[in-house]
């Protein structure tokens, strides 16, 4: 603990000494972690929408035709007393042919080639947001479609693995991103680092010849190393805050990163730091 | 104290930098280590300062065997040696006084009794006053004074001086020999490898002569071993040489 401060102050030394070496490597990596930051916040909001968009699923219930009223009835109390469910609207073969027409308004006349109603009586039936993933829905569905009386149940299987695919693949993205910004920013600290230890190398040779342990040689180095990565991160951090407060004036919908990503963002890129720090000195001290 | 027993330093196959070394040097001696260019005598003192290990032989420094202690122990070992360079090495980004400082603080001496550690040693060179000053507004000899302090600020038990005279004119070379006699009185082994033996021999200490890396000659202290150190080694008493200009 003696020789803490010692250490702390060498290390701010040391990016005293080399100032625009210091601000070039802590620029860059800064940039680096604002480029994943931004995929961070692309994630984020892109993980929100489809959220939105999966709880707006329903699962459409199509009745077989010719139904008699008590089974009808036995199904619909089935599927109003379900846990999973939220509501159950009855719509009849008439009703989905009138809603159909509208929806198509203009173009009624694409409906004039057909003879009879083609529709089904349907169940439309909302499900509670806790049953809305995927894998629940299709429980649900296999639950229903094995029952009396259902023909087919439908909902939207295809897009919503679709987006979880989506989701998957920008965790991926932002993973590799993070790999890259990772290797980078230890690459430029680790520049920065060597060089600063040329620059010390007299200073290293000194305090070895007076009896420094080796974690004291190396600490002023982790710490600049350290220092660089987070005023990085907090660059980095205020820059995305200004980007997500300029875009949230034009869409006001967008999610910030919370605090808690912010602090594990610093703490990346201390981290980040410190390891390529590390990383350079261990070349260059193992030669003693 | 410093215990020496067929000391050798091979660099590379029949390349010998020192080789057959043996002597003691006890608590309080100021010994003088010369000999010609090449001879070995930074050989000789890097393998004292355990920077090098010795390839035969034993070399003990208060009980520890060079080339047997621990790679993790060896900072504990060198806190116990006060090094003088030729050139200084003051880092110049700090004054003279946290030039000697830094040796407590790179130490984790604590901060207890630090002020009054540096204080001393300032004072034992006879520079007090200069504390202040920066390396660059030292003259070469006030930089060497500040050297030294630095060397005893952690009350070493044996200091290592390699040509500490070479960059300094007569008077300076005095002053410089003075104060490590002084050290040396403190209770110190002092070791200086000098090819300034004029000046050395106004101090009548001890001297080892080396050559070819064989220790030619262990001359003791106020001895009249004048015309024997011409005898066995007339090239030491050349001229000084022209070193690094500070
Ligand atoms: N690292 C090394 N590798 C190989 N040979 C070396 C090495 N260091 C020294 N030598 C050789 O060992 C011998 C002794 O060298 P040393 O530096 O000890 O001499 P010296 O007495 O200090 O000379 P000077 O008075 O010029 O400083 C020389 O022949 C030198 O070339
Ligand atoms: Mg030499």
């Amino acid at each position: 603990m003696n020789t803490f401060l010692f250490t702390l102050r060498e290390g701010v030394l040391n990016l005293r000494r080399s100032p625009m070496l210091a601000v070039s490597s802590v620029a860059v990596m800064g940039l680096s972690l604002f480029v994943l930051g931004i995929f961070l916040l692309l994630t984020v909001n892109l993980r929100a929408a489809i959220v939105a968009v999966q709880s707006q699923v329903e699962v459409a219930v199509f009745v077989q035709d010719g139904l008699r009223d008590v089974e009808l009835q036995s199904l619909d109390r089935f599927l109003r007393e379900h846990p999973g469910v939220s509501s159950v609207s009855y719509l009849t073969r008439d009703d989905a042919m009138a809603r159909f027409r509208s929806e198509l308004s203009q173009k009624e006349y694409l409906l004039e080639a057909l003879e009879a109603n083609p529709l089904p009586d349907t169940f439309e039936v909302a499900l509670f947001d806790d049953w809305k993933t995927t894998e629940r829905i299709a429980e649900f569905a296999t639950q229903i479609e094995g029952m009396a009386g259902v023909d087919e149940v439908k909902w939207g299987k295809d897009w919503v693995g679709r987006l979880n695919r989506v989701i998957v693949i920008l965790v991926l993205v932002d993973l590799f991103l993070g790999i890259v910004v990772a290797l980078s920013s230890m690459v430029v600290v680790a520049n920065t680092v060597k060089l600063t230890l040329i620059a010390r190398r007299e200073m290293i040779e000194l305090m070895k010849m007076v009896g420094a342990t080796i974690g004291v040689i190396r600490r002023p180095f982790v710490i600049e190393g350290v220092l660089q990565g987070t005023v990085a991160a907090c660059l980095a951090t205020a820059l995305l805050v200004t980007l997500t407060g300029f875009l949230q004036d034009r869409v006001p919908e967008l999610i910030e990163l919370s605090i808690p990503i912010f602090a594990i963002f610093v703490g990346f890129g201390a981290f980040l730091g410190g390891l390529g720090s590390v990383v350079s000195l261990q070349g260059f001290l193992r030669k003693w | 104290m410093i215990s020496l027993n067929k000391v050798g330093k091979e660099f590379r196959r029949d390349r010998w930098g020192v080789k057959d070394i043996s002597f003691t040097i006890d608590k309080g001696e100021f010994v003088v280590l010369t000999g010609p260019s090449g001879a070995g005598k930074t050989t000789l003192m890097k393998l004292l300062s355990f920077e090098q290990q010795p390839s035969t032989g034993e070399l003990l420094l208060e009980g520890r065997a060079n080339g047997r202690v621990k790679k993790r122990e060896l900072p504990y070992v060198r806190r116990r040696i006060g090094v003088v360079f030729q050139d200084f090495r003051l880092l110049p980004d700090r004054t003279a006084y946290e030039n000697v400082a830094f040796v407590l603080r790179a130490t984790g001496a604590g901060r207890k009794g630090l002020h009054r550690r540096v204080v001393r040693a300032l004072a034992l060179v006879g520079l007090s006053g200069r504390g202040d000053a920066m390396p660059s507004e030292l003259s070469g000899g006030e930089q060497q004074r500040i050297g030294l302090a630095r060397a005893i600020v952690s009350d070493p038990f044996l200091v290592l001086a390699d040509e500490p005279t070479g960059n300094l004119d007569d008077d300076n070379k005095r002053e410089v020999f003075k104060i490590l006699r002084k050290v040396a009185a403190g209770g110190t082994a002092v070791l200086v490898a000098t090819h300034d033996l004029n000046v050395a021999r106004e101090f009548r200490a001890r001297t080892l002569i080396l050559d070819k890396g064989r220790l030619v000659k262990d001359a003791p202290a106020g001895s009249e071993s004048e015309a024997a150190l011409a005898a066995v080694a007339p090239h030491v008493s050349r001229p000084v040489r022209t070193g690094m200009n500070v």
